[in-house]
């Protein structure tokens, strides 16, 4: 098997730490870690569920959404459907998907951030 | 004197608790494949977030869900709880509005009317007559 040299810009600095980590706990090289997590990536995705598709497919599109704030992105099927105005027109997007999704992942561009609300006391009984 | 007159449009009756009625609400939601369920909702001031429903009810509206690192999560008394969080149409009395329904990411779930849903009907508690309704309001002079 061929080896050759990769160099990588823009990597993640944080991610990039807990990875060598990570390899050097399992006593790998870089080079094999990296080979392992490349052939993992690869064949993952007949593994997946739904739901996990399409948000690896909202994460590997995210950075191309920049630009459409408040717009909202649809994934399906692992893959991006387009980018809509408005809820109404998502739902008609949806609706003419042969066959109809059971899952969809809909994030509204820019304004979708996980937030922290309250709930008092009936939550004790769950 | 300048007044308010609430006018009940529909009126829902309260449901039987261990002791106390409680108030409910008859909500007709639809997924964004434009499917309809209609669902009696307890209305509860204490859940701050839209439309809270058990795990089978959720998976109905998966096909508008949010991407997972925008789902929400709660602060109780026992602790935080992450939700599963999806986007749906709700129509109340004749209104049409979009919201936000919710289900535990773990463990079960109720049917709930949180603040967030609340905040946007006029919504009349008539006690003595065991009935919520969602009302017009009109000022009166």
């Amino acid at each position: 098997m061929k080896k050759t040299t990769l160099v990588i810009k823009g990597a993640d600095e944080r991610k990039l730490r807990e990875f060598k980590a990570e390899a050097v706990r399992r006593g790998l090289k870089l080079s094999e870690a990296l080979e392992e997590a490349i052939e993992l990536w690869l064949n993952a995705k007949p593994l997946l569920d739904e739901v996990d598709a399409n948000n690896l497919a909202y994460l590997r599109a995210k950075r191309q959404l920049k630009g459409h704030e408040g717009k909202y992105a649809v994934f399906a099927f692992g893959k991006m459907i387009g980018v809509f105005e408005s809820l109404e027109d998502v739902s008609k997007a949806l609706r003419s998907l042969e066959p109809k999704p059971k899952h969809a992942v809909v994030a509204k561009i820019g304004v979708d951030k996980p937030g922290e609300l309250e709930w008092w006391g009936g939550s004790i009984s769950l | 004197m300048v007044g308010r007159v609430y006018i009940p449009v529909s009126c829902f009756s309260y449901a039987k608790g261990a002791l106390y009625e409680y108030p409910t609400l008859q909500v007709k939601l639809f997924n964004l494949l434009g499917e309809e369920l209609e669902l009696e909702l307890c209305i509860d001031t204490g859940f701050e977030g839209s439309i809270l429903l058990e795990r089978e009810a959720y998976e109905f509206f998966a096909v508008g869900e949010l991407p997972r690192e925008a789902w929400r999560r709660y602060r109780t008394l026992a602790g935080y709880i992450p939700m599963r969080t999806a986007r749906a149409f709700a129509e109340l009395s004749g209104r049409r509005m979009e919201v936000f329904v919710e289900t535990p990411l773990y463990g079960g779930g109720k049917r709930l009317a949180g603040r967030e849903l609340l905040n946007a009907i006029v919504l009349v508690l008539d006690g003595p007559r065991r009935e919520a309704c969602v009302a017009h309001a009109e000022e009166s002079a």
